[in-house]
This record gives C-alpha cells, structure tokens and sequence, in this order.
C-alpha cells in the first residue's frame, strides 16, 4: 500500500498494515504541496518503480475530497503501462502469463475486456467485501514504522505545476424559497404541475 | 497552424450531446486565442459525426476511423490525440467530463506534460489568461483553478455545465483524415464483449430525473408469498420503481435516478445512483421520492433547479434544499402526478 500524503496519511495505511496488507510506504515531499495531479502521478509511477517488481497497481474510482481521477490515467501513463478503468470485477489475472481478464462497467453497460501487464486498474465500489483488522493485525500495524519516501529517495523530478487552485469559494447563495404543497394527492398533483409549468421545467 | 480541439466522443458512432456542450466552451478559447475550432472524431461513423461538428461550431475536423478505434481503447485513442498535440500543438484540447473524456484527456495531459483543468463548471478567458471553477469537497464549496503555463490545456466540461451553439446545417469544416499511432499489434487490450445495460441510463443529460429512494419500500402491495423480510422489500421497492416511478419519468421524459440506499439495497442497479459515489447531475427538475437527502445524496444533485421533494416524513433534510414539498405517501401522490401530467402535457 502506497499513499502520497502528509502525516495524516501514516494512519490510513497503519489501518490497511492491521487488515492483513504486508508493507506499506508514504511519499512526501514540501514539493508536493499544493502541487497538481501531474506531479502526484509522476511520483506514484517513480514510487511504484522503487518498489520494483509489480504487475499491478489497484486505484480506487476517484478521490472523494477533489473528486478527481485523473492522477490515476496519468500515473499509468507516467509507468507506459496498460489502463483499465472503472473494473467492477477482476474475472482472472495470470501472472505467470502476464494477463489480466476484468469486467468494466460504462455508463452503457458491462465490458469484458482483456489485457497484459504490467496493469494500472481502477476499482468501483463494492468490487470487494474489505475484512476487518485483526487484533493480532493492530497490533502489529502499531509497532510498525512506515517509510516515508521523498522526491530524491525516488530520484525523480516533478513536471512544472501549470494548473493551480487560486481559491476557494462559497457556493452562490441557494434560492431558498419554499412551497408546502398540501391537500389529498390529487389536489398536490394539480398544484405541482401548475407551478412547474410557471417554472417552465416541463 | 495552431488550434483549439474537442474530442466529439461517440459510441457506437453516435456522438454524444454534452460533445456540443464542449465545442461551445471550445468556442469560447477559440475566439479568445484567435485559432480555429477543430473537432476530433476517432471511430466508426467519424465523416458523418464530423459533419454533425461542423453544423454545432467546429471550423475544421480531423478525423479517423480506422478499425484500432471502433471500440474506445484508453492506449489506442490517448496515442492518436497524444501524437496530434505533439505534431500541432494546439492551444487548448477540450471535452465532455465524461468516464471516457476525463481519462483521454487526463492521459493525453500526461504524455505532454501539460495542465489540466477537469470536470469545470465554467471558464472564464481574460486578456489570455484562463481560469475554471470546480466543485469540490462534496459539491459544497467551488474551487478557483487557473491555469498558469504549459503551451497545451487540457479541460474537462460537466455536462449541462456549458451551452452548445445552436446548431447551423449550412457550416461546412474542413476535414482531414489522420492515421492512427499504434496498430492492432501494439495494443495491449482486446474487448472480448460487450452487454448493453436493460434501458440505458443517461442521468448527466438529463434535463428532468425522478429518483426513489429508501421510501420506495412502503409500496402497499403484497410481495408473492414465501418472500419476506429483506427480500419483500426490495421486491415491493423493485415493483415501485418499474410501475410507479417509471410511468412518471416516463410522462415527463425523464431518467431515474436513485439514491445510494436504494442502490445498496438492491432495489435498483447501480448505474441509476446520484450522489457522492454515484453521479453527478444538474437537471432543470429534480424529482426526489422517498428520498431523506442525505449529504452524500445532496452533493450529487445540488445544482438542480427545481427540486421537488415527496417524503412521507416532514422533517428530512430533503425539504432543506427543495423549493417544492408534498408530504405523504408517495405511492398516492406519484400516480396522482402521473395522471395530471399525461392530462396536461398531452403524452
């Protein structure tokens, strides 16, 4: 298990060592700060390189805080190896072959698609039932002492940072009318429609 | 000569509609940058959709439609608009948010280096300098986004985010046909099949949803015998979905949606979910049933315009953010609507 992150990110992968991962190492870096996907992509390809010998890299769907996923594209570009996103199952992996068989799910419906590794994949939700941590595995997490890497431990130098978050802003302020539409269901439906037709949504 | 591009995505070579929403946001750098507006159509059918580009804003296209396209592959189609940046170096490559639009480009951005400005709600083009804002940490506070070097930007447009130009069927582009980077050998993935979902779900295009949620379950029919608990549930909030809830977006042409407890439930598949882990929409009529608006809920559908709220309980959250509420059971009041609305729009 990987994370690029400050401290913070110690006790997620203190938490993945106690439900059974075997190691764990954290990248930072001051130059990682404020940096954009580009840059983290570009050291997660350098830390999975350090690593050595890989076949895959498994992603979540997106990051829920910036809600993005384009670091996850790029770090498999960054590597030169083979995508495959959205995978809702992994139906075979060979690695003796070097093949991996997913199903994808698109907005259209389900793709089974396959591919040779070394892979980057991306996982939805429910892909998986995550066990619990064990109490010999908590224990074991809290002794632990997790790597952290930097920049230099990777021997990699990130690409410029030319898209920045300048600030952050509150939403426009919400209409915050509200109509209680009362009366049997057929006297609240004749209200609906009527008021949705002035709205002109219909 | 350098340009503005748009990836016209498509799928079984039909393009999709939020590519004329980003041809209009091309538009808007085009005209700031002085370039012209290139469309990119890679795949089967590409003459015929450039055709469509042209007659939606695009003054030239490039287009491909050699067999290692007719399936869109990450590797294949990322070489292709990879080998096109590098050759022309376009000012700017632009398109749909989409699962497939955020990867292309996102892939694309890496091969060069350059910025990348995903899943924008706007931009703004003042004196040359290009900022975009984004909604982050769950929907609830905007990010301002500039980008700030780089010859190329790469930038992802949500849907319904940006206007298309109205359509012209007299514009003609220029169209070029390009070779594709890599050959079927050097292509490391093969689709081995492929199975359409039951009544696709296109929620990002929507302009008016209908979602059930956890309330769907109240359904005053009897499950068949022998099915209890759980599955009795479900299968009453199964029964809803396909003989209450459809029957309405179907009268208002609408797509279903749902909420992630619906989802996790197994009353309905995961393609119609809206919400954090789900998605992300904005149509002009928001219909929630049975939905108590949970945050994770409210992040997906908080840019709607109307939002309309059928709850049985007078207190959920949902009533926060709606501008109209019905309290009741939403097994009497979604027939009544369906009713008034077949009556009145004459469907």
């Amino acid at each position: 298990m990987i994370a690029i992150g400050a401290e913070l990110h110690g006790e997620a992968l203190k938490h993945s060592l106690a439900m059974g991962l075997d190691d764990a190492a954290r990248v930072w870096d001051a130059a990682l700060e404020n940096a954009d996907s580009l840059a983290y992509a570009t050291a997660a390809a350098a830390a999975v390189k350090k690593v050595g010998d890989v076949d895959l890299v498994i992603f979540g769907r997106e990051s829920i805080d910036v809600g993005t996923d384009q670091h996850i594209y790029q770090t498999a570009r960054k590597l030169g190896w083979t995508m495959l996103s959205y995978v809702s199952k992994i139906l075979a992996v060979d690695y003796a072959a070097k093949t991996i068989k997913v199903e994808r799910l698109l907005e259209e419906g389900k793709q089974v698609v396959t591919a040779t590794l070394p892979a980057v994949v991306s996982v939805m939700k429910d892909i998986n039932e995550p066990r619990y941590p064990s109490f010999i595995g908590i224990r074991k997490a809290s002794k632990a002492v997790i790597p952290v890497w930097s920049l230099a431990d990777l021997d990699v130098t990130l690409p410029p940072v030319n898209a920045q978050v300048t600030k952050f802003k509150n939403l426009p302020p919400r209409d915050t009318r509200f109509e209680l539409i009362e009366g049997t269901p057929e006297e609240q439906a004749k209200k609906l429609i009527d008021r949705l037709l002035e709205e002109k949504v219909l | 000569m350098s340009a503005v591009y748009v990836w016209i995505e498509t799928f079984h070579g039909q393009p999709l509609s939020v590519s004329w929403e980003a041809l209009g946001a091309g538009r808007l750098l085009a005209d700031q940058f002085g370039v012209p507006l290139t469309a990119l159509v890679f795949g089967e059918n590409a003459s015929a959709v450039a055709a469509e580009a042209a007659a939606h804003g695009a003054n030239k296209a490039l287009i491909s439609d050699d067999a290692t396209l007719k399936d869109f592959r990450l590797e294949a189609y990322a070489a292709l608009l990879s080998k096109l940046v590098s050759e022309n170096a376009p000012k700017a490559v632009v398109s749909g948010a989409t699962s497939r639009g955020r990867e292309l480009l996102a892939a694309s951005a890496a091969d060069s280096d350059s910025p990348l400005l995903g899943d924008v709600l706007s931009l703004s083009v003042d004196g040359g300098s290009v900022t975009a804002e984004r909604a982050v940490y769950a929907g609830k506070v905007l990010s301002e986004n500039a980008i700030t070097g780089g010859t190329t930007m790469f930038v992802t447009v949500r849907s319904r985010a940006f206007k298309a130009l109205a359509p012209d069927a007299s514009s003609s582009a220029e169209i070029t046909t390009v070779t594709p980077a890599l050959t079927e050998s050097q292509l490391t993935t093969k689709v081995e099949s492929f199975e359409e979902s039951v009544g696709t779900v296109n929620l990002t295009d929507a302009a008016i949803i209908v979602s059930g949620g956890r309330g769907m379950a109240n359904n005053p029919k009897d499950a068949p015998s022998g099915v209890t608990g759980d599955q009795a549930s479900a299968w009453k909030a199964q029964d809803g979905f396909a003989n209450v809830i459809k029957p309405l977006a179907d009268a208002l042409g609408a797509a279903v949606g749902a909420s992630r407890a619906a989802v996790d439930a197994g009353y309905i598949p995961y393609a119609h979910q809206v919400g954090q882990t789900g998605k992300t929409v904005a149509p002009d009529l928001y219909i929630a049933c049975g939905i108590s608006g949970a945050i994770q809920h409210q992040a997906g559908m908080r840019s709607s315009k109307i939002i309309v709220a059928i709850n049985k309980d007078g207190e959920s959250p949902i009533f926060k953010m709606a501008r109209y509420g019905l309290v009741g059971d939403l097994y009497q009041i979604i027939p009544a609507i369906t009713l008034e609305a077949k009556k009145r729009l004459g469907k």
